[in-house]
């Protein structure tokens, strides 16, 4: 019974949160903006540095690591509309329903993962506009979606576990701030981590955004299908702040 | 016969008391009110009740059972929060049939919901273009389209003018046979109109509880109206200076959400 009410309860959330979606298609466009921005300008300059330790041009070594942190960016500010969805007492009827608290968190990072493609789509589309070169077949396009939906569940669950702490979108929005860039650049998103200083390894290591970065660049950049073991490091990844933010839910409303 | 019996609620926040045992009991087809100013607990009673927080000690029975599983309790309930819950920008249908999944509600019954509610001629209106009475009205109907056994009210006609308010008055009136209604108000008159029984509460506690005549015995008072009583047993009055600035800035964004 418990596991049929979180189920529908889940796919419930998710269907509220893409309705809302629809009606806001500006949002949809926005979002498509800022990896754009990245890749045309930065990429462009970076691309000129001839000493980056990367086999093939920069600009394709980048756009995995574009999309994966346009997708970090987008989903950790998700955790904004808990809070506004908790002032508008939207939390509590859906706590009030006949549901698990955790099919909440699970229904809006799943919409949270599924609206990742969408910057997927214009990420992929601006990088066959521009010559970058990715490997799209079959194996990579299915495994990349996946990866995508994964690295927005795991970091808008992460958003959401801020926000049931913070409860304020004053806090939240710096709490954010703060936390992002570090986690941006302690990444393999714009440069290898071979470059990187060995106390900027070790906490690349055990950052979330490396192994969606990563997961990304061997199917899209290198073709290279062993990603098995960062895919389980990803999935424990979601699982670990998608229960932490299930009970921080509760104490949202407290 | 009772159908919801609460016991003994009590609620901590870290060192703070916010309830201090809090017990009544409610029958089928009946309204009761919980009157208090802000900060009394009124929000937090309805709220552990609905499921939403947890208390800290006590007891709720529905058919003298206590309450073990929620999921199953929470079949049974309809609940309408304080704040504006309805999703301003998705139509009144939506807001109906999203909410209505969670409790298997067809859409044959949405629609039908809808006429009652007057509303089906703008079914696929947008919420934020209804004025507050109606917005309000769609989402008691969101709590009651199940067809609940209790039914949680909490402040349901704040900001709302006075045509707006006897109009979910009349609305909530109508829907009392089937159900217990447990109702938090500020309002003297809503509490009076609205509830056969009432109960009057301050600093976390039940002071005095039963129908307006078992109040007014209470105070040695045969016509005193519920005002009276409420100050005669309080102390207080039931205006904005007795309210906290949250409490205040809450019910100000409400008002403005709702015009």
């Amino acid at each position: 019974m418990w596991f049929r009410a979180f189920i529908k309860g889940s796919l419930i959330i998710l269907e509220i949160e893409l309705r809302k979606m629809i009606k806001q298609k500006i949002d949809i466009i926005t979002r498509a903006i800022q990896p754009v921005i990245w890749i045309l300008l930065f990429g462009n300059v970076f691309a000129n540095i001839k000493s980056l330790p990367i086999k093939g041009n920069y600009l394709s070594f980048m756009t995995p690591g574009v999309l994966a942190q346009s997708i970090m960016f987008v989903s950790f500010f998700y955790g904004i509309s808990l809070i506004w969805d908790k002032d508008q007492g939207q939390i509590a009827r859906f706590l009030s329903a006949p549901i698990p608290p955790s099919s909440i968190v699970v229904g809006k990072a799943l919409f949270s993962g599924i609206r990742s493609l969408m910057q997927a789509f214009f990420i992929i589309l601006l990088s066959e506009l521009i010559d970058v070169k990715l490997y799209l077949n079959f194996y990579t396009i299915s495994l990349g979606i996946f990866t995508i939906i994964l690295s927005g569940i795991c970091f808008s669950a992460f958003s959401m576990l801020i926000a049931s702490f913070f409860k304020s979108v004053e806090k939240f929005m710096g709490i954010v701030q703060i936390i992002t860039m570090p986690i941006f650049f302690s990444s393999s998103a714009l440069y290898p981590i071979s470059l990187m200083p060995k106390w900027l390894k070790l906490i690349a290591l055990i950052n979330p955004l490396t192994y969606s970065v990563d997961i990304l660049r061997a199917l899209l950049f290198e073709n290279n299908n062993h990603i098995f073991f960062m895919l389980i490091i990803l999935v424990l990844y979601s699982l670990l702040f998608l229960n932490a933010g299930a009970y921080g839910i509760k104490k949202l409303v407290n | 016969m009772t159908f919801l019996d609460v016991k003994g609620l009590k609620k901590y926040y870290n060192n703070f008391e916010a309830l201090k045992g809090i017990s009544f009991n409610i029958d089928k087809g009946e309204i009761f009110g919980l009157l208090g100013t802000n900060g009394a607990g009124k929000t937090t009673t309805i709220k552990i009740i609905a499921g939403i927080i947890s208390p800290s000690e006590g007891e709720i029975y529905i058919n003298n059972e206590i309450v073990r599983n929620q999921i199953s309790f929470k079949k049974m309930i309809g609940y309408v929060p304080q704040d504006i819950s309805a999703i301003l920008n998705l139509s009144a249908y939506e807001n109906l049939r999203l909410i209505g999944k969670f409790y298997g509600v067809s859409k044959q019954r949405v629609l039908e919901v809808l006429k009652e509610i007057e509303l089906l001629d703008r079914k696929d209106s947008l919420v934020q273009t209804f004025s507050g009475g109606m917005i309000r009205k769609l989402e008691i109907a969101m709590a009651t389209m199940h067809e609940p056994s209790l039914l949680l009210l909490d402040e349901p006609s704040v900001g709302l003018d006075p045509n707006a308010k006897f109009s979910i008055w009349n609305f909530i009136k109508s829907k009392k046979q089937n159900m217990a209604t447990l109702i938090t108000t500020h309002d003297m008159n809503e509490a009076q109109r609205l509830c056969d029984k009432i109960a009057i509460m301050k600093k976390g506690q039940i002071i005095a509880k039963g129908t307006l005549d078992d109040l007014r015995k209470i105070v040695n008072d045969e016509k005193a109206n519920l005002e009276e009583i409420f100050i005669n047993l309080t102390g207080q009055w039931l205006e904005e200076d007795s309210e906290d600035i949250k409490s205040i800035r809450n019910r100000r964004n409400t008002i403005k959400r709702l015009s």
